[in-house]
């Protein structure tokens, strides 16, 4: 999946607070192979673990269980992180019921820290909701700014 | 090596400082609340929670630290932190809850604000 300028780095947890911390490890060792200083890298592992702590709770409030999926793609400017809620279809939790979850959170930004701070912390915050793709978030940090 | 560690320490006039060391976030918080309410249901309303040990926190230790002040001060008391770290700090800017705590450096500092907050709740004003 590696094209000229990309490369990738996946990741799937499941929907459990105790595997957050695998996926801060991870995408520190990942921006750690990047120009990033060491303020940045401390920005990127919070935000991702922000991400992950969203989806998590949408998880735990629906009373199911299901899978974060963490995608770094490495590009010369600049690191990409999808990180995704993926819904079995089967459990009461549908992507869409996710996906509004997530989008109440922009309507309530205010009250909602981890937004807060995703926001603060990379250059670009947007919520993905499909058809785009699986509900989750784009955070884009780049290099050098 | 645990993720997070929390020591009560009884401190004079029934104070008790928290300390905390370790990570703060999604999975660890729940101990922080619970180690916040343990102290409050011990008897001690003024609480410090001194952050100087902390590596990593986020909303939902944050989160933590608000639900322990709103109830430290349901009770009269109130709970002030102890923090010189720029990484944390930065993040009491950013939400804003730099103006709700009292963001101490020192225990001498922190002892003297919870003393402060005792005073004017018996009505003695200096």
């Amino acid at each position: 999946m590696e094209t000229r300028n990309s490369r990738y780095v996946s990741l799937v947890i499941p929907s459990r607070p105790e595997y957050v911390c695998v996926v801060r490890l991870a995408v520190s060792g990942v921006a750690c192979r990047m120009a990033f200083t060491y303020d940045d890298i401390e920005d990127l592992k919070l935000a991702v673990g922000e991400a992950c702590t969203s989806l998590i709770a949408q998880f735990k409030a629906a009373g199911v269980e299901g899978e974060v999926k963490v995608q770094c793609t490495i590009e010369p400017e600049q690191l990409v992180l999808q990180v995704c809620g993926v819904v079995d279809e089967s459990t009461p939790l549908k992507a869409t019921d996710l996906a509004a979850a997530l989008q109440r959170m922009v309507e309530v930004e205010e009250a909602n820290l981890s937004l807060l701070l995703m926001r603060s912390l990379m250059d670009e915050v947007a919520i993905q909701t499909p058809p785009q793709g699986p509900p989750g978030f784009r955070l884009v940090k780049r290099v050098g700014r | 090596m645990e993720q997070l560690q929390i020591h009560l320490r009884p401190r004079p006039g029934g104070v008790a400082m928290l300390e905390v060391q370790g990570e703060v976030e999604i999975y660890t918080a729940p101990r922080l609340r619970e180690a916040i309410v343990h102290a409050l249901e011990e008897g001690y309303t003024r609480l410090i929670v001194n952050l100087e040990g902390v590596q990593y926190l986020d909303s939902t230790g944050l989160g933590a630290l608000v639900g322990g002040r709103a109830r430290a001060r349901e009770r009269g008391g109130n709970l002030v932190l102890i923090c010189t770290q720029s990484r944390l700090l930065r993040l009491f800017d950013i939400t804003g809850l730099n103006q709700l705590f009292a963001l101490c450096q020192t225990e001498e500092e922190a002892l003297a604000i919870l003393g402060e907050g005792s005073e004017e709740q018996h009505g003695n004003t200096k």
